[in-house]
Order: structure tokens, then C-alpha cells, then sequence
């Protein structure tokens, strides 16, 4: 029995995991499926995972059947936010491309001046000696 | 039910209706509501509305006039 308690939390955690909506709509189906689950033990008390998963479904065939049964309209705002998330993930990641590149050329810019630096503080100083000479 | 009507041919998992339910009911085509049964088991039972009945009429008769036409076209095809 325990046994049974442990695959069904891994079976409603993967259909939670899985299923394309709002944490309020997950809760409403996982709280439906749990109830119908508890009654089909109750009435059936010697099945096992395979034959719970054969009743209500695995749960990829939920997941699909939850996008089925969407209303287009709610379908092509899910697809236009996705779109706009990927837009703005691009932008963000070419922004941050365009700054390592800015920092990049920064830091290799100092790397390269910094000798000539040096050798002008060297030159103004033998000048200055010899001047003082 | 769904199995039995098909002879076995169409088997819809149980949780696989939940979303459609849901979509139903919160067009008001259908109501719930729950029941405890025995000592600790719950039943969720669903009534068809008139609205739904309405709604159901309409859909099914689209469905006959598109089936009926697909049925046209196929037969044709096979003629050919």
C-alpha cells in the first residue's frame, strides 16, 4: 500500500510538472484527479500504478489533452506570450553579449596601454634627470 | 461508457476529460457538484444545463453535415 502512495505522488507530481496552465487550474485538476484516484482505489483496492495510469491516463496524454482542449483564442494568446518571452530572452542575451564584448575590448585595451604608460613615465623620467644633470 | 458505446474502439482516459469539463462548465453548459459516498469516498456528479443541451444540439448537427460531406468526398474519391 505504501508502495502504491509513493508512485502516485510521482505520477501527480509529473502530470503537475508537465500540464500547460496556471498553478490555480493545476490544483483544481490535481485535486479532482486525486479525489476520482482515492474513489477508484476504494473500489478497486487491489490496483496497482499501471492500471490507475490506464484509467485516468499517463500523464503526456493528459498534458496533450489539456492543449486539445484549449479555446483557440486562449491557444493564440499562450503562443504569442511564448513568442514575446522569446523575444525579450534574445534581447536580453544580445545585450548581455554586446556588454561582455564592450568589457572584453576595456580590458584588453588596458592590457595593451598599460606598458606604453610605463615607458612615457620612464622617458619623462630620464629627461627630468638628465635636465637636472 | 465511451469504450462500451465504440465496441472498444475509443477509449478516453478518464483524466483526459477534466480539462473538457472544465471548459464546459465555465461556459455554464454544465454544473457539478460533490457527493461523499460510503464513509470516505467523494463522487463528482455533472448535470447538463439547457444551455448545454442547446449547445450540444448545435454541435452535433455540425458534426453530422461535416461528416456527411466528408463521407461525399471520400466516396467520390473511391469512385474515381
Amino acid at each position: 500500500m505504501e508502495d502504491i502512495h509513493k508512485s502516485l505522488d510521482n505520477y501527480y507530481r509529473e502530470i503537475e510538472k508537465n500540464l500547460p496552465c496556471s498553478r490555480r487550474e493545476k490544483e483544481r485538476f490535481l485535486n479532482d484527479l486525486k479525489l476520482n484516484v482515492d474513489a477508484y482505489l476504494y473500489e478497486h483496492p487491489n490496483s496497482d500504478i499501471q492500471y490507475i495510469i490506464q484509467h485516468f491516463g499517463d500523464p503526456q496524454v493528459l498534458c496533450d489533452s489539456y492543449i486539445e482542449s484549449m479555446d483557440d483564442d486562449v491557444l493564440e494568446k499562450k503562443i504569442k506570450k511564448s513568442n514575446y518571452a522569446k523575444y525579450i530572452k534574445r534581447i536580453v542575451a544580445s545585450l548581455a553579449f554586446v556588454i561582455l564584448i564592450f568589457y572584453s575590448v576595456m580590458f584588453v585595451d588596458r592590457m595593451v596601454n598599460k606598458p606604453t604608460e610605463i615607458t612615457e613615465t620612464m622617458e619623462e623620467l630620464g629627461t627630468e634627470i638628465l635636465e637636472t644633470k | 461508457m465511451v469504450l462500451e458505446r465504440s465496441d472498444g474502439y475509443i477509449n478516453i482516459p478518464e483524466g483526459s476529460m477534466y480539462p473538457t469539463l472544465y471548459r464546459l462548465e465555465d461556459k455554464g453548459y454544465i454544473s457539478s457538484y460533490k457527493k461523499l459516498v460510503g464513509k470516505r469516498m467523494t463522487r463528482v456528479y455533472y448535470h447538463l444545463e439547457p444551455e448545454g443541451n442547446e449547445y450540444f444540439k448545435e454541435i452535433a448537427k455540425e458534426y453530422f453535415t461535416l461528416n456527411k460531406h466528408i463521407q461525399q468526398i471520400v466516396k467520390f474519391e473511391a469512385e474515381e
